[in-house]
């Protein structure tokens, strides 16, 4: 089997999972350009903001991105495409999964859950934002975590700390929110992976221990598309 | 200040909802709303209050009628389709004279239409939307936090005029997440002694309902109706205006359309164009009196809206020929971008 990079992004409800996936294959993409690379779009919960809504973008930049089998791609039916099996089958793909949120949108990952046994290097990671209000403290977070990976049925392997409030973010929010992330990935035991920072905020790698992720940012009302933050 | 978090729209819709004092919330999903009952299916139960998924909205509209005739804070959801099938309930309760809180985040029509973003309920919202002559208390939010604020002004004048009031908003600030405060907020001592509450043999009874078979007694309830609104109409108006008095032309959009609009309008101030905003906050009372001034001191006036131009009507009554009045409207599906505004507006200074 070729060595191969297969990410998952699970998550409550509105932590930021499409926007790291997307920066995440686009990221693996920019460095890996001799590999095929594939956005799998998992999201059968909210048939909005799902990262099928940046296909055209992706595509250009030599990304497959699989999604609904469905000819109406802004359809809340539950539908997955058998297309989804082919980045299992053909292993010279890097893979990554946006998983749809909460317990309910891991739930069809369970589905997969031996093929992603069969990778040995698969990586799956919970995306935290802890200004939501479901996964404000690190028990919440630690909850979430448990409810989630029972119906995924795969294994979580590190966390991604993606404090933020929109254009408000600033560096004392990222530290605060990374703070109660910390705090639960210790109780889990489990890495944060990452650090995920807009792209408009200049954050020096020296304030953290962990490494820093610059968004880019894709999932944005109408009228702020293409303008920075504050 | 209270600590802020980010939340959906919708989620802060339904948390508004309980800092607001809401003990019934009743309804039947249906997108782009779901986060509104998901959420309250939660935060109802564990504050021990009454959360119920009705068996069709029709059910549910007649569970907000029981619940407000026995004198409850009580809510329901819906989007486009679910609305219209709530509206024999609604006019039922605007008859009745009961406060309750009905939320309509609008998606495509018409018929079963699509999840994409819209304004096109605008007519049906205030114009009455069912049978006979009646009117809701109509506000229309433009961000996640004004959807927070505006669900317990939306209870406040329920309560104010025992009428039943609505939140129109749509699938764009409904779905959005932004940084919201949660402020508390003071549950008003309403009177509520013409609620049915059981008489226990020490008063008459008290009795809810919107039947007029007698001639005279019809036309009274439909006066008591009309002079309410009157009332409305003269102390409830709520806008918010950005620029407007040194303007040439004036934009006036709500909701969506209105976060579209202030970018596109920053834009072709830039530029040197003199604009401005009026944004209605409240949809009925309409703000006509504002824009008949507007209109005598020289301005013109340019409506962005997600319909085939339906506020454009209201616009164009309360100018009343007396000024240009054109329209960029948006079909179902689709929602101005600040290129075209601004283009527009550059077209028409």
């Amino acid at each position: 089997m070729d060595n191969r990079d297969i990410a998952v992004f699970v998550g409550a409800f509105g932590s930021g999972k499409t926007e790291t996936a997307i920066n995440y294959v686009l990221k693996s993409a920019q460095s890996n350009p001799e590999k095929k690379h594939a956005l799998v779009d998992l999201d059968i919960v909210n048939p909005y903001f799902r990262s099928r809504e940046e296909e055209q973008y992706l595509t250009e930049r030599n990304i497959r991105v699989i999604c609904t089998s469905l000819d109406s791609r802004q359809a809340d039916l539950p539908a997955l495409s058998p297309e989804i099996f082919s980045v299992f089958q053909d292993t010279s793909y890097n893979a990554v999964f946006d998983v749809g949120g909460d317990p309910n949108g891991a739930r069809v990952l369970g589905r997969y859950h031996q093929y992603f046994e069969a990778e040995p290097a698969y990586q799956m990671y919970l995306v935290v934002n802890p200004y939501r209000p479901m996964t404000g403290t690190p028990q919440g977070i630690v909850d979430m975590a448990n409810s989630i990976v029972p119906r995924s049925r795969i294994r979580l392997t590190g966390i991604v700390c993606n404090a933020h409030m929109k254009a408000e973010t600033d560096l004392p929010i990222i530290k605060r929110g990374y703070e109660i992330v910390k705090q639960s990935a210790d109780a889990l035991q489990l890495p944060i992976s990452f650090i995920c920072v807009p792209e408009w905020l200049q954050v020096s790698q020296e304030e953290f221990a962990e490494p820093l992720f610059p968004l880019q940012l894709f999932m944005m009302p109408f009228w702020e598309k293409g303008q920075p933050g504050k | 200040m209270a600590e802020k978090v980010l939340m959906k729209g919708n989620e802060a819709i339904a948390e508004g909802a309980i800092a607001a004092g809401c003990q019934c919330f009743f309804g039947y999903p249906i997108t782009p709303q779901n986060e509104v009952p998901e959420h309250m299916s939660k935060r109802m139960i564990e504050l021990g209050r009454v959360f119920l998924q009705a068996e069709s909205e029709v059910a549910a509209i007649n569970m907000v009628y029981g619940a407000a005739g026995a004198g409850a804070r009580v809510m329901t959801s819906s989007s486009s389709p679910g609305i219209s099938l709530k509206q024999e309930g609604i006019s039922y309760i605007a008859t009745a004279e009961l406060p309750a809180v009905i939320v309509n985040v609008q998606r495509g029509g018409p018929g079963l239409g699509g999840l994409c973003p819209s304004q096109s309920d605008y007519f049906q919202a205030t114009k009455g939307g069912g049978h006979g002559d009646y009117h809701l208390i109509v506000l229309a939010p433009s961000s996640v936090q004004e959807l927070y604020d505006m669900v317990g002004d939306a209870f406040d004048l329920a309560d104010k005029y025992r009428n039943p009031a609505m939140l129109l908003t749509d699938a764009v600030i409904g779905q959005m997440m932004e940084p919201v405060e949660l402020k508390e907020r003071k549950v008003p001592n309403v009177d509520k002694s013409w609620a049915t509450t059981g008489h226990q043999g020490k008063r008459k009874h008290n009795i809810v309902n919107s039947l007029g078979l007698a001639w005279d007694e019809l036309a009274e309830m439909n006066k008591r109706l009309y002079d309410k609104y009157e009332t409305i109409k003269a102390n409830e108006v709520r806008i918010e205006e950005q620029n407007v008095n040194d303007a040439d032309l004036v934009v006036i959009a709500y909701g969506s359309s209105s976060r579209v609009a202030k970018s596109a309008i920053a834009l072709a101030r830039a530029n040197g164009v003199k604009v401005g905003l009026l944004r209605p906050i409240t949809l009925w009372p309409f703000p006509s009196k504002r824009v008949a001034e507007l209109a005598a001191r020289g301005k013109k006036f340019l409506v962005v809206e997600m319909s085939f131009g339906q506020m454009y009507e209201d616009v164009r009554l309360a100018v009343d020929g007396k000024a240009p009045v054109d329209l960029l409207y948006k079909l179902n599906g689709t929602v101005p971008s600040v290129e075209e505004v601004q283009q527009r507006i550059e077209s028409l200074k």
